[in-house]
Parts: C-alpha cells; structure tokens; sequence
C-alpha cells in the first residue's frame, strides 16, 4: 500500500487529507487491509467449496416477497454463448440482453454483464462509464 | 417524580448516557399505571414507560446528531417507525443517547460528542456503539432503550453494562428513520432491563413497513412472544460454538505473526469462566448442550468490515454539506465545498472506515475484497443454515436422533473482554475491530441474536448470547427468561428500580 494510492482514495472519497494525516492514517489502513487479505485463503480452504445458496443476505431473510411484482427482471442466460466470444458488445444479441445472474461468479458472464451495461452507457471512457457532473 | 429527578441527574452527571433529554411536562414520574407491565385489563405494557432512544434515529423533537459533528444542528423532521409504534403503545421517548460516530465503534468512545462512561465503572467504556442506550438502562434511569445492531453494536454493549441487547432477524424491524450505516447489515434492537421488557417492546416495534420495503410480516411457524409456562415448555437443544475451536480456526486463517488478532480471539479467564458456568447452569435447566462449528465464521471480521466499510462508503456520501451537514463560511466551489464539509465533520474513525469502503470497491479491487467478502457471507449463511435451518422444524427431524440433527440455537460468547478500560490496558481500535469476532456472523447471516448477563467477574458484567434461526426470537427470549428466573440479572451499586 503507496501512501499515493491512499491520496487517490482519499480524492475519490472527498476526503482531504494533508501529509500530516496520510502519515497518521496510513498504518491502520494498511493494518485493515492486511486483515482483509486473510480472505483470500477462504479459496483454498474448502471454506467456499460448496455451491452457494445465494450470497444475499437480504434476500433469503425477506423471502420471496424481496421483489416488487412491478419490477422487471431482466435476466441472463447462465448458458449464453458470449463466453465463447467475450468481443461481442452487440447490446441486442441475445447473449448480451439476457442478465441472468447479476451475482453469478462466472467471470465469462461478469464479462458479458460489464459489456452489456458499457454498451447501454451513453459515454463511456475504456471500460468506465462517464458520468456528467451535476453540479 | 423528584426523588427519581435527583437519581436521574446524580447517574447522569457521572455516566452522560444521553446527548439530548427533555421529560414531557405530562410525565409524573415512574410511579404510573403501566409501570408494573400493565396490570389492568386496557393498560398497554408500554403504557406511560419512559424510553431512550439511540442518537442515529430520528425522533421528531429532538436532534439527531448520530455522535457526528457534522451533524450537531440538525434536527429531523419525522420519527422513526419503530419509536412511532412505541409511542403508539402508550410509550414515552425522554432522550437520545450517545453512540460512536454513526454508530462506528466498540465504545462509545469515537463520539464528537460527548463521552459516556460505564455504570459499574467509570473508568471503563459502556461499549459500543450502543453504549449510551446500554449505560442509561444499566443504570435505571430509563426500563428500555432503542440502540441498533450492525456488528454486534446493541450486544456487546448490552454485556458491558449488565443488560439485555436484542438484535433482531433482519427484516423483522422497519429501519425507516434509521441514519444508514451499513444497510444489509443493521437492525434496529432492544437493550431492556429484563428479558421480559426485551419481549414487551419487540412485540411493539417488529412488523412490517410499507415505508421500508425490506421489512417483512412475521412468518406464521415463528416461536410465539407469548411468554408461557416455563415448566412446561420443552427442553432444547443447544449448540455450544467452542471458543477454543473459533481460536484454532482464526490462528489457521491469519499470521501466525498477527498477535492482535489472535488475542483479540480469545477469551479472558473471567469470560471464560462466565461462559463454562453458563453452560453447565443451562443443564441443570434440563437442556441438552451440544458442540457445534461454524467454520467460516474465522472468515467473518474481515468480511464484515469489507462489506460494512464499503456501504458506509455510500451511505455517508449524503453527508456532503449540500443535502446534510453544516456548510462551512466559505468554498471555491461545490467540490472543495464537499470535500470541506467531509474532511473537517468526520472524525478519524468515520474517515478511515469511508477510505476503506471506497478503496474495497474500486475497480480492480472488487474481486479482491468486496466480491469475495459477499461470498464468505454466503458461506456463513449456509453454515448457520445448516446448523439452524431456514424454517419451522419438521417432525421427522424433530425425531431425529444423533449429532446431525439441528440445534434450536447457537450459545456463544459476546466479547472475548469484559468493559475494558482507557488506559494502556484498553483495546486499540484495530483489536476492538477484530474482536467482533462472535457478534457479527449473526449480522452477516441476518440473524436474530440476544445477548443475556450471565453474572458479574471482578466487578464487571459478563454475558453471553444466543443465535438463532431467523425470526425465532420467542424462542431465545423463552430460554433468556427461564435463565433469568433462576439466575437474576444483576445490578451495578447505587442502582434503585423504579420500573416495576
């Protein structure tokens, strides 16, 4: 962890921070992300083997009611073809319109599900979407 | 009313329990009808009872400074679902009550606001976030008060002051009115001085709101909140999550080298003594106690606080001095008038939860952070499943013989320290983070979770919870009141009760 990379949070949080604060702030920063980074053993341990259930705490505590009937979900084919070819950004190809799983941990439908939403955008600057200043 | 008005203020002047208190002219005091938990046919439990109120939700008559300078002006102009329903019931909110800056903290301690001490000792901290709720209830100035539960903020408070913390099934209490913190993850609970007043008061306040749309009705196989005859209720069986096991699990999962962690995962002798007493009294009860794991739980610090850390990153970017906050004199423009407001009214702590919440979900480093620690979520979600079940327990397995049958709750500590003090003996921020060890898995999992007061080591309370399958709060409560009955709940000194 670069104390630039803190500036650049601290920028992205409005939160201005001059050198006196970085310097103080910078070890328990680093100390949390250490902590954090404990998860990564979760991958090899088993700990995360089973098929997950969901990973919506919100969802399975308010059942099937979670959704409004008023609201349209737009779903993604799990067996799209997209993941065979990652360079399609046609937003009406039939892989692209069908968001199927927005948690799914495929990263060949993660990939699919970027494409289709920077193709919907209507700026975008590499893969980010440009979002116009309100104020 | 005034010798209660001289014990109200000689308590207060030593613990500052509340930022903001004003008793209702009407008020005559603790000798009303209803003070004895409604003993007449038309009296309401809640009738004429006083109440406080935790400073991050709104009470349209007081302010709502959520512990924030940023926010020390500001007044709400609508009441919170939950204390509406109170008050609704007959009820009386007298205060808010101090907390850790929008209810980031284990003691109360990173308030701008004030700071509030603990009734069994005023060198130590009441706890946290909820600490000021805790501490006016610990020390008799009020029978219940309103706190809210993000990791373990109504519990491990509730533990430090000698009470009893409520946490309830996600779900099950309308947040609206509540200032979000981290909204997949709190609830608003109950810090009572009984486990029957605990009852009382979540009977009123749960229920769905058309006005928060993730609340939601109480399913028809939850345990009833009807307290009942405890003689005759049936015996349960109860998992023990074995603090030594969690100890092994987290040393396996971080650095050997990381010594905070390790310590801040193992219990201190007095908590240690309270908890091994607890389970062989909960025998003597007649119940049937049996080791359980939740193995991902060693997961679950840091993945609560990738996940509460990053909806705080979105939650607090209101507070930019536009839609909330005090606008200072002067600003360049509205960047620099946004990031003024945000730099000069956060504390330290709110500060580097926000820095850590917009750092997990930039991009390149979701998948590292964020998106993992929803996964482990998952995972301890699956594993209370598996332990608890997700609904009403079935005949065939009610049957069932042998150690894979479920359990109907989960016992286990709350904090692995009892109320720790300010001086060098005290946790530093990052060990209080890393002990939410047994309190936030209830939180990730969204489940209802009660922390007891089992007694009192060395002059401090200890307590313990228990956990159990979503929306079975009458079931804890039922075996909180029947260990209550034979093991009173016990007060700091000084303490009078004037509520029944």
């Amino acid at each position: 962890m670069l104390v630039d990379d803190l500036k650049v949070t601290a920028r992205l949080a409005h939160i201005d921070l001059d050198e006196a604060s970085l310097g103080a702030a910078l070890p328990a920063f680093e100390q949390m992300l250490d902590y954090f980074a404990a998860m990564m053993a979760a991958d090899e341990d088993g700990a995360l083997r089973e098929p997950t259930v969901s990973t919506s705490v919100v969802g399975y505590c308010m059942g099937p009611q979670a959704l409004r009937s008023d609201v349209v979900n737009n779903q993604i084919s799990e067996n799209n073809t997209a993941h065979n070819n990652p360079s399609n950004n046609n937003p009406n190809s039939k892989a692209n319109s069908n968001l199927n799983n927005p948690n799914s941990n495929n990263p060949a439908t993660n990939f699919t599900l970027q494409n289709s939403l920077l193709n919907s955008a209507p700026d975008v600057n590499g893969r980010f979407i440009v979002v116009p200043n309100v104020l | 009313m005034s010798e209660f008005s001289a014990y109200f203020e000689s308590w207060e002047s030593k613990i500052g329990a509340f930022i903001d208190y004003h008793w209702p002219s009407a008020f005559q005091g603790p000798s009303l009808p209803g003070q004895k938990g409604g003993t007449t046919a038309t009296s309401s439990p809640m009738e004429a009872l006083p109440f406080a109120v935790k400073d991050n939700i709104a009470v349209q008559g007081f302010g709502l400074t959520c512990g924030s300078a940023l926010l020390s002006q500001f007044r709400p102009s609508y009441t919170a679902t939950a204390v509406q329903r109170l008050i609704d019931a007959g009820a009386v909110p007298i205060g808010k009550t101090n907390l850790d800056e929008f209810g980031m903290g284990s003691s109360c301690d990173t308030s701008a606001i004030k700071v509030t001490n603990n009734p069994w000792d005023l060198h130590r901290v009441p706890g946290g976030s909820s600490g000021g709720s805790a501490a006016a209830v610990a020390a008799g100035l009020v029978p219940f008060a309103l706190g809210t539960d993000t990791g373990g903020s109504v519990r491990q408070p509730a533990m430090f002051c000698g009470v009893v913390g409520l946490k309830p099934t996600y779900g099950a209490v309308s947040r609206y009115g509540l200032v979000a913190y981290a909204s997949s993850l709190e609830t608003i609970g109950v810090l009572a001085d009984t486990v029957s007043r605990a009852r009382d008061v979540f009977a009123v306040i749960r229920g769905p709101d058309p006005m928060d749309q993730t609340s939601r009705s109480v399913p028809p196989w939850a345990p009833s909140l009807t307290a009942g005859d405890f003689s005759s209720t049936p015996r349960r069986r109860i998992g023990v999550l074995s603090p030594e096991a969690v100890e092994r699990a987290v040393a396996h999962a971080v650095a050997q080298s990381n010594q905070t962690i390790l310590r801040s995962a193992t219990l201190e002798p007095e908590v240690d003594r309270a908890f091994r007493r607890t389970q062989d009294e909960l025998r003597a009860l007649g119940h049937e106690l049996v080791e359980v794991d939740v193995p991902t739980l060693r997961y679950g610090v840091p993945a609560y606080y990738t996940i509460a850390t990053a909806e705080a990153s979105a939650n607090l970017a209101r507070f930019d001095g536009i839609r909330y906050g005090r606008r200072p004199e002067y600003a360049e423009n509205p960047d620099d008038l946004v990031t003024q407001v945000r730099s000069q009214g956060f504390g330290p702590e709110v500060q580097l939860r926000i820095l850590l919440g917009t750092f997990v979900l930039r991009s390149g480093f979701q998948d590292r952070y964020y998106l993992r620690a929803q996964r482990i979520r998952g995972a301890i979600q699956r594993d209370f499943e598996r332990l608890l079940g997700v609904g009403p327990l079935q005949d065939a397995e009610a049957g069932e013989s042998g150690d894979h049958r479920r359990v109907d709750c989960i016992l286990m500590p709350v904090f692995p320290r009892r109320a720790f003090g300010r001086d060098e003996e005290g946790l530093s921020p990052f060990a209080q983070k890393a002990a939410d060890l047994y309190t936030c898995g209830a939180n990730l999992a969204g489940l209802p979770a009660l922390a007891l007061p089992v007694g009192v080591e060395e002059g401090l309370p200890v307590g313990v919870q228990l956990v159990g399958a979503a929306f079975s709060e009458g079931l804890l409560l039922d075996l909180a009141q029947e260990y209550e009955a034979a093991h009173p709940i016990q007060r700091p000194s000084l303490f009078k009760s004037y509520w029944g």
